[in-house]
């Protein structure tokens, strides 16, 4: 009887607790204050995100700090005399926000010192402060405000993975708005149509039978030739790489499973992430030794000036382009391996079962089938050939002299640099306002070939799903 | 009837000849850094390349090549770009793989995707944007009257730091990085995460004690291509930070520009225009190429280490 009794009270005791049976006014006091430690903190880090950007904001650190540390204790204290339940941590956040205030009310407007090459304002700081200790009370204000439950320690964990993709997300949507801003207004179809030419010559005119010498000029601004330049960058660069790239996925997967294939999916894995650095400083090797041979008209590329001389360029749309597609290569050739691998096996068994060859197998079956895939690899790898720079940026010229492939070679991304380096003022000043509308041009070009090649690959694994 | 046999072979040989090339071109390459590389040591020797003294482009001072600025540039680059770029990434994979909110996780590798269009040039110009809404504001005193500026902390060129230039290089990085990290977490064995979900532990317990020590080989060797993409970078660090840079001191000044390997060498190769070309700077830019190859070759080798002993930690 009396064991009986004693779990009675326990179970009593333990009900008592339980918020079904908790007075009116304590679930809402629970709630009020969970509602504010939730606000409160919340606002805290928003601060904390605001102040990475903002410096007079100065003012609200100190008292968010307080606040929310009362908050903190409040919220501790009610879960220990109501609930029945320490939660340290909530103690430790409040005493960090503690030092948190009092170290902010010590330090200077500015701090400066060490030989530092900066003045850090203090809203640095603080934003910093407010960003580690308002999330993790976030989190803890979410939990409690969720039931305490399993699925709440779940979800309370949302905010830490939320707040930097967030941040990130808009970091990203400040630049694109900001190239549309900047790069929309000056887009007019005369700057597209027009190329640029600044050149001076010497025109020959006839006068009493006598020969004389005019000093002439070209000066014409638009970015026709650097557009252009892209496409045919694009162009030659598919070109080359296509036929390489696709033989290498064909014969990894094809014809070969033994060292020689290990070799060349090792080099093909090495080329993908070399520095492109070094793949520029090939290109200026490959135009300097072709110069003075029987090779320079293709490597080096030539021009005829406004005189009538040619001259030799220091590299042609050839050479960018052979270079170029040694990073494209390598996505191609993957591009063909997994359209490759991923074909249904009945298909290739129905294949070979009917009496057909490996070669007509592999031309009439396979390739077909991994068609959408290869031309999905060419798109992202026209995309990357349009926005590299650093390939071609040793070997570059303005391409005012004609966009051919044994032209010099010029691309957008060359334009936006010449732009930015200070190279000559006037060409600066004339069409530096056109470098964000180059830039969104560049953009518009490398993102729908990317969206081209998602929404491709999208449709392919319906269709393969549709298959299997 | 050998060669008719043969005959029939002939898109294997095709195939092979067009497939051998990447292999060739590689070779080629690596022969070329050395080949270029060798006046540079001639001349200038070790001792002049690996020491401090590097010749400032607009100095008077010529063929002073020391590289030991440029390397600690690239650690610092790396640092803070990778600093950045991996908590965010992670982030993002976890978001798109773990916690399957409905349409924002499926959301994810679209949008990274499409991010990952963009091309380098344009963050190198953007870099404006971040000087004028962070670096500005924050670490240069902008508040201040020009005649209460402190002696030893002057003005720095506000758009020049290698701060600024680590954080545009990660939004270089983390569209390239975080589908990596994405497949990384996907492919830790669904009946491992089944087994721990049905014994009661949440989604968080299964993420830290199942999915993340499983996946730590692969986010190891992700963060590695990571970090090589960080290195290999030219524009963006060339434009943002600056191509020729002595040591900066206090060594961990990061609002201080310290030009890396790529940039330096893209200075020596004449990154300022082709006049200040010449066969020695040309070649002290291939060697640095040559370092880059051989410090890349060091971080997979170390890299394939650790896999190495986490895969004997975490088997399957």
């Amino acid at each position: 009887m009396k064991m009986k009794t004693v779990r009675e009270i326990s179970s009593n005791s333990i009900n008592n607790v339980t918020s079904t049976e908790m007075p009116v006014h304590s679930r809402i006091l629970e709630k009020l204050i969970l509602v504010f430690a939730l606000l409160i903190s919340g606002s805290a880090l928003l601060l904390g995100v605001f102040s990475l950007s903002l410096n007079n904001l100065e003012s609200f650190p100190v008292p968010a700090f307080g606040i929310l540390a009362i908050f903190l204790l409040s919220l501790f204290f009610y879960l220990r005399y109501v609930k029945g339940k320490k939660d340290w941590k909530l103690i430790i956040f409040c005493g960090l926000s503690f030092g948190a205030l009092t170290l902010l009310r010590i330090l200077p407007e500015y701090l400066y010192g060490l030989n530092i090459n900066g003045i850090i304002h203090r809203s640095f700081v603080s934003a910093l402060l407010l960003i580690s200790i308002g999330l993790p009370s976030f989190c803890f204000a979410l939990f409690y405000f969720l039931g305490a439950t399993p699925k709440a320690n779940d979800l309370s964990h949302y905010p830490v993975i939320i707040l930097p993709i967030l941040l990130m997300l808009v970091a990203y949507g400040i630049i694109i708005v900001r190239v549309f801003q900047n790069g929309a207004p000056n887009i007019n179809w005369h700057m597209l149509i027009t190329p640029y030419r600044w050149q001076d010559f010497q025109q020959e005119t006839w006068q009493n039978n006598w020969p004389q010498w005019v000093a002439q000029s070209i000066h014409q601004t638009g970015i026709r030739n650097y557009i252009l330049g892209t496409l045919l960058l694009m162009a030659l660069t598919s070109i080359i790489s296509l036929p390489i790239g696709i033989s290498v996925g064909i014969y990894i997967t094809e014809y070969s499973s033994g060292l020689l294939a290990n070799i060349i999916k090792v080099s093909c894995n090495v080329l993908k992430s070399i520095s492109v650095f070094i793949l520029g400083l090939t290109a200026v090797s490959l135009v300097t030794y072709a110069s003075g041979t029987f090779l320079s008209k293709i490597f080096d590329g030539s021009f005829v000036d406004a005189n009538g001389n040619s001259h030799l360029a220091n590299g042609s749309f050839f050479t960018a382009a052979v270079i170029i597609s040694l990073l494209i290569i390598p996505i191609i050739a993957r591009a063909t391996e997994e359209g490759i691998r991923s074909i249904p096996s009945n298909l290739k068994e129905g294949s070979t079962a009917l009496g057909a060859t490996h070669q007509y197998t592999l031309f009439h079956i396979l390739l077909p089938w991994s068609f959408p895939n290869i031309i999905t690899g060419l798109i992202l790898g026209c995309a990357e050939a349009a926005g590299s720079l650093a390939t071609i940026w040793f070997i570059s010229g303005t391409g005012e002299f004609g966009v051919s492939p044994l032209r010099p070679v010029t691309s957008l991304a060359y334009f936006i640099y010449l732009c930015r380096g200070d190279f000559s003022l006037s060409f600066k000043k004339i069409e530096g306002i056109w470098q964000f509308s180059a830039a969104l041009i560049l953009i518009v070009i490398t993102v729908g070939l990317s969206i081209t090649a998602l929404i491709l690959k999208r449709k392919l694994s319906q269709r393969q799903r549709g298959a299997q | 009837m050998q060669i008719k046999k043969k005959l029939k072979e002939w898109p294997r040989i095709i195939f092979l000849v067009f497939a051998i090339l990447p292999v060739i071109f590689l070779i080629l390459i690596m022969l070329n850094l050395v080949l270029n590389s060798r006046t540079a040591i001639h001349t200038v020797g070790f001792s002049g390349l690996f020491s401090t003294r590097i010749s400032g482009v607009f100095s008077t001072a010529q063929g002073l090549f020391g590289i030991i600025p440029a390397i600690w540039g690239t650690f610092l680059v790396i640092l803070v770009s990778m600093g950045i770029a991996i908590p965010v990434s992670l982030a993002m994979a976890i978001f798109s793989s773990e916690f399957n909110l409905r349409f924002l996780g499926k959301g994810m590798r679209p949008i990274l995707g499409i991010l990952s269009g963009i091309p380098s040039i344009v963050y190198a110009l953007m870099s404006v944007v971040f000087a004028q809404l962070f670096i500005i504001p924050k670490f240069t005193g902008a508040g201040l009257s020009p005649g209460k500026i402190p002696i030893p902390a002057q003005r720095l060129p506000f758009n020049t730091s290698t701060l600024l230039g680590g954080i545009m290089l990660s939004m270089l990085i983390i569209p390239f990085l975080a589908p990596l990290f994405d497949d990384a977490l996907r492919d830790v064995p669904h009946s491992l995460k089944e087994a721990s979900l049905a014994l009661g532990s949440g989604r968080w317990y299964t993420l830290k004690k199942i999915s993340f020590p499983h996946a730590l080989s692969g986010l190891i060797s992700a963060s590695s291509l990571g970090i090589l993409k960080a290195m290999g970078d030219v524009v963006i660090v060339g434009l943002v930070i600056g191509f020729e840079s002595p040591l900066p001191n206090p060594l961990f000044d990061i609002l201080k520009s310290t030009a890396p390997l790529t940039s330096t060498g893209a200075g020596f190769s004449g990154g300022f225009g082709q006049s200040l070309r010449s066969p020695l700077r040309d070649s002290a830019a291939n060697f640095t190429g040559l370092l880059l190859l051989i410090l890349a070759f060091i971080i997979l080798v170390l890299v394939a280490v650790l896999q190495r002993r986490f895969k004997k930690r975490y088997p399957g």
